[in-house]
């Protein structure tokens, strides 16, 4: 079973993530801020990671530099998923090399079809 | 000094004086009265050649006409009384003179009293006198006189001894005193021009005159008692006379000159406090202006902080808004999707509503942040090729369920060959859609919509005619403006954010269009129009990536550029170009006059990696157009070098005030005729350069400067007649002068390098 690490610090939202992808069959492994996220990875490395991008502590775009310094987590793929969707946000973002990046208000068969495409390549 | 000189002597004194002189005179009568009559004589001589040499060498600074006039006529008054002195009786110096003393004596009172009269004429008829006529006229009379009395004895005789005077010396004697009483009533009415002291003495002066002439009316022999007396009243009618002189002639001169100097020292002195008051005012001028500017400056940053908390302002929104429609529009998907078991009928449509109101806050956000953006000229357009039909045909697609549902028919129509325009297909969208919905919103069951799509000059229009509720033209502002739909008489059923309209306007004049509807009123329909230009080139500069690093391959590059080439940056024009050389889509050639020329060199350039860097340093290491001076560009003649970074400087200036916005404040227009003037003279410099190191390729490249001259006139002409926009011009002049500095400069550097070491400029 592919395992999806989903880095998220609203509540509801998580709910929201993660009941979608295990309703389509993925592990979920759930955290609400970057330094939880990286003891999980200790024991674990998903598939895929969904990191929304303003948390609490360090932010997404740290956490995803700290990632990439790591030749372990070199593979694992990162989509962004963050409410941040003005020009300066999608102009920051470009710098980075994301796998994708969805924008909230996610669209649902989008969602499911970005993660699907990411997982099964 | 200035007390030495104003004080006068007091009368008591003259007096005093005169009557010292009388009592010596007449002393000395007692003792020979030949010797008193000589030395009375004298010292009228003296007095009078003194009254002369007084006016003369004052002439300059006396202001009165009559005593400079008085002064000259004393000197020949002198004369004939010096040779009345010498010709007296029982001197007998000049044979046979015995009786010429008395001729002599007459003839010089006639000139004497004459003389101050003709000064008082001349004193009324304000009349400047030439010293030389003055002079040479006495000097005729003079000698004239002299003469007839002393060679040709034609003067009427005056004496004859024995008998005393002739009736001829008796009759001048009162014609001389006649001429002393007009002197005398002329003297009061002229009393202004005078001092009162000068006036005093001069009355005086004349009334002893009078009564010296009338005693010479007297005598019989010329040693007569009436004589003395008539001599006593002479010195006095001199000596007063000469104070009068002395007075007017020396110290109300002086006295005026210090009047004046003083005058002009206050006069100075309040200059200089003017200047003073100027110089503090100018100095809080500048204070204020300093203060003005500190303000403004505040003001700006002010502005720039606004601005910039604008911008998170809205982020933060932005992203706290989409943070619980997340939740919203997700769940309500998921629940219609049933992923986690059936929903009744109820329960779907009531999740429906849900997503649909969710999706309907999202397009409100989007709508109200969109405004906010146009607000702040952070909106920007995204340049891309559009085909009309195409967008009119998504734009229907859009609400062609809606049509359906109320059987409103939609009928298009599309004239041949519509042009592809310029602009952002999105935003262009967002506002037929719009439009449309709007069409659709207002237009009841069983109505009908026109669109039809048509170009004409350099423009495209499009009309969305609808059968609906119309608009009451007073309304007309109202359907504009944010926040003010038209609602009252309507009431709900027609719900719409009323951002839709007010937003589409921006869009369209964004791109440089214009939007208005026409209603024949209530209830008779609706038509819409936006016009849009059919843009030449890109209008809207924005940043991007386009020439990637040095690895960057081929192949890559034309996909950067495929990518990128729709972003609206003015290099876009040539990415276009390029991208047609390249092949790499159909890109229609009109696109830009001179794009040609710049993706051709830019393509060229980019192939050669050491044109790139040149390029690159050009265009700043951020590639934000920015015009930087590199050495990269040096032609290593300082001369030319410094023009080429002036020219760049100038376009730069042009640059920053175009990007900023700023085109209206007069100062673009300022630069361009900077700009041309420069680069008159630059050309000038270059083509005495090439002449001098004989450039082969000089007629080559004085062709490209004149097609530069006739070009820039003309790009800024159409600028200033408004033909073409202010991003067009830039982009023709900042192609111009990185084509001339990195490309044709380039040519002869590369000549010059060729003959290095042959000669040394």
């Amino acid at each position: 079973m592919k395992k999806i690490l989903i880095i998220e610090d609203n509540l509801i939202n998580m709910q929201l993530e993660s009941d979608i992808l295990i309703h389509d069959g993925y592990k979920v492994i759930k955290a609400f801020n970057a330094g939880e996220a990286f003891k999980l990875l200790e024991n674990d490395t998903p598939d895929l990671i969904l990191l929304d991008i303003q948390l609490p502590g360090m932010n997404g775009y740290e956490f995803f530099d700290k990632l990439k310094s790591d030749e372990k987590y070199k593979n694992v793929k990162v989509v962004v998923v963050t409410a941040q969707a003005t020009l300066d946000n999608k102009k920051e973002i470009r710098k980075y090399s994301f796998d994708d990046v969805l924008y909230k208000p996610i669209m649902l068969n989008k969602f499911r079809d970005t993660v699907k495409k990411l997982i099964d390549t | 000094m200035n007390a030495a000189i104003r004080k006068e002597e007091p009368y008591n004194q003259i007096f005093f004086k005169i009557i010292l002189l009388l009592l010596a005179f007449g002393s000395v009568s007692l003792y020979n009265y030949l010797l008193f009559h000589t030395l009375v004589e004298l010292f009228c001589v003296i007095l009078a050649f003194n009254i002369f040499l007084i006016g003369w060498n004052h002439r300059n600074i006396i202001a009165n006409n009559f005593i400079y006039f008085i002064s000259i006529a004393y000197l020949f008054i002198g004369i004939l009384d010096t040779f009345h002195t010498i010709t007296y009786q029982g001197m007998n110096i000049i044979q046979n003179s015995s009786f010429k003393a008395t001729e002599l004596w007459i003839s010089s009172r006639y000139m004497e009293s004459i003389s101050i009269l003709i000064a008082f004429i001349l004193m009324f008829i304000k009349k400047n006198m030439k010293n030389f006529w003055v002079i040479f006229i006495y000097t005729i009379v003079t000698v004239t006189l002299l003469t007839s009395i002393l060679l040709i004895n034609t003067f009427p005789v005056c004496y004859i001894p024995g008998k005393g005077l002739t009736t001829f010396k008796i009759t001048s004697e009162y014609i001389i005193c006649c001429i002393y009483f007009v002197n005398i009533l002329l003297l009061i009415l002229f009393r202004r021009k005078f001092t009162g002291k000068t006036f005093i003495l001069l009355l005086i002066s004349f009334i002893a005159m009078i009564c010296a002439e009338l005693s010479f009316t007297f005598y019989i022999s010329v040693y007569g008692t009436s004589i003395l007396v008539g001599d006593l009243f002479k010195v006095i009618a001199v000596y007063f006379y000469y104070k009068a002189i002395v007075i007017t002639g020396i110290f109300t001169p002086y006295t005026e000159l210090i009047d004046k100097t003083l005058e002009q020292n206050n006069e100075l002195k309040d200059s200089n406090n003017k200047l003073i008051a100027r110089e503090i005012a100018l100095n809080k001028t500048d204070k204020m202006l300093k203060i003005l500017v500190e303000k403004l400056k505040f003001a700006k940053s002010e502005a720039d902080k606004s601005n910039a908390a604008k911008s998170k302002f809205l982020a933060n929104m932005s992203h706290e808004l989409r943070t619980p429609l997340n939740s919203i529009i997700g769940f309500s998907q998921v629940l219609n999707e049933q992923m986690f078991g059936n929903l009744n009928e109820k329960q779907k449509e009531y999740s429906n509503y849900i997503l649909s109101s969710g999706n309907h806050l999202l397009s409100l956000i989007n709508d109200i942040l969109d405004i906010a953006k146009t607000d702040s000229g952070k909106l920007k357009l995204f340049i891309s090729k559009i085909n009309l039909r195409e967008l009119i045909d998504n734009s229907l697609s859009m609400v062609k369920q809606t049509c359906e549902e109320h059987s409103i028919r939609v009928d298009t129509t599309f004239e041949d060959g519509l042009p592809i325009i310029n602009g952002d297909e999105r935003k262009l969208k967002q506002v037929l859609y719009n439009i449309l919905s709007n069409a659709v919103k207002f237009t009841p069951d069983k109505g009908n919509i026109i669109v039809e799509c048509m170009s004409r000059d350099n423009s495209v229009f499009i009309s969305v005619k609808d059968s609906g509720i119309g608009i009451d033209p007073e309304n007309n502002q109202q359907v504009f403006s944010e926040f003010e739909q038209i609602e009252p008489s309507f009431g709900t059923e027609y719900k719409g954010t009323g951002l839709g309209m007010p937003l589409s306007k921006r869009l369209v004049e964004l791109h440089g269009g214009k939007i208005w509807f026409e209603s024949e009123g209530k209830g008779k329909g609706t038509t819409f129009f936006v016009i849009l230009p059919i843009l030449k080139g890109c209008k809207y500069i924005a940043n991007c990536d386009f020439f990637g690093d040095s690895k960057t391959s081929e192949s890559e590059l034309y996909k950067t550029i495929k990518d990128n080439f729709c972003k609206g940056n003015f290099w876009d024009c040539a990415r276009y170009n390029a991208l047609e050389i390249c092949g790499v889509s159909n890109v229609p050639k009109d696109l830009t006059p001179y794009g040609e020329a710049r993706a051709e060199f830019i393509i060229k350039n980019y192939k050669k990696e050491e044109n790139k860097s040149r390029f690159k340093s050009l265009l700043g290491d951020d590639i934000n157009e920015k015009l930087i001076w590199s050495d990269v560009y040096s032609v290593g003649v300082e001369e030319i070098d410094e023009q080429h970074k002036e020219l760049l400087n100038v376009a730069d200036n042009l640059y920053n005030l175009i990007n900023e916005n700023k085109i209206d404040n007069g100062e673009v227009n300022f630069l361009l005729q900077k700009l041309k003037n420069y680069t008159d003279v630059h050309f000038k410099t270059e083509e005495e350069f090439f002449l001098k190191i004989k450039y082969p390729d000089l007629e080559k490249h004085k062709e490209e400067h004149v097609k530069f001259e006739k070009s820039i006139k003309e790009f800024i002409d159409k600028f200033i007649n408004k033909e073409i926009n202010e991003f067009e011009l830039l982009s023709f002049l900042l192609e111009w002068i990185i084509n001339h500095i990195c490309y044709e400069d380039m040519k002869y550097k590369d000549y010059l390098n060729s003959k290095e070491g042959k000669t040394i400029y």
